[in-house]
């Protein structure tokens, strides 16, 4: 397995076939984890996520090599889902592995906080028959220039 | 000069189904030009005026302050703020 693996689809994400094989290598001493459900507020129905066909595999690639850089783990995976989801189901899966846990944990917490503003992806909540396109959030966008400045 | 012109997220909402096409005569003109001379040709065009859009060319984002290069054929692509994750 390559150091960076990316996986865009549009099928139901199986999390725990996801990170399997990420911790065989002997080096490996920690490995972490983040996994984004679609979350019940009592109305929603689905959540539909769309993406560009070319630029979000780009840009996904782009952050987990940026990701190993810095953090200089050893392996990283980034699982998105688009298309339409019911509550409950994984929409993005990030696992990495690093010889010790704080590189492990900081490049997982860097990557989705990087993700959620600089992939191309759009998010639209359905209630019923209505839907609502969701913004970035004042946080989602301060927690990625933190990262990016070097503030984190 | 042709240029097929796409949109990605909210913004394809207030454009309407499906790609535009618009014609430009200047291949070297800066983004924020780019912008203006596609926004007029466009029905809705001033949709496309919303500061928060990025711009790609041939699925590449451009720089706010880019002086660009076209090609008949290019794509320009409108893109809504990304909210992933």
């Amino acid at each position: 397995m390559d150091s960076a693996n990316i996986f865009l689809t549009d099928e139901p994400l199986n999390v725990t076939a996801l990170s399997e094989g990420l911790t065989a290598n002997p080096k490996v001493g920690a490995g972490a984890t983040f996994t984004g459900y679609v979350r019940d507020d009592g109305e929603l129905t689905a959540l539909e996520l769309r993406h560009h066909p070319i630029m979000t595999q780009t840009a996904l690639e782009q952050i987990a090599r940026i990701a190993i850089d810095r953090f200089g783990i050893t392996e990283i995976l980034i699982a998105h889902r688009y298309g339409r989801m019911e509550v409950g189901e994984p929409i993005v899966h990030i696992a990495t592995t690093a010889p010790h846990r704080r590189p492990a944990l900081d490049a997982v917490s860097f990557t989705i906080d990087i993700l959620k503003t600089q992939a191309p992806f759009w998010k639209r909540e359905w209630r019923g028959d209505t839907s609502n396109w969701v913004e970035p959030t004042r946080e989602d966008h301060d927690k990625s220039t933190q990262w990016l400045e070097g503030k984190e | 000069m042709k240029l097929a012109i796409e949109y990605f997220g909210p913004v394809g909402d207030r454009m309407g189904p499906g790609s535009d096409t618009v014609t430009l005569d200047d291949r070297s003109v800066s983004l924020e030009s780019l912008i203006d001379r596609i926004a007029k040709q466009l029905e809705n065009g001033e949709a496309i005026r919303d500061p928060h859009l990025r711009i790609a060319i041939n699925d590449q984002l451009c720089g706010k302050t880019d002086i660009l290069t076209l090609n008949d054929g290019d794509r320009i692509a409108f893109l809504s703020p990304f909210s992933g994750g």
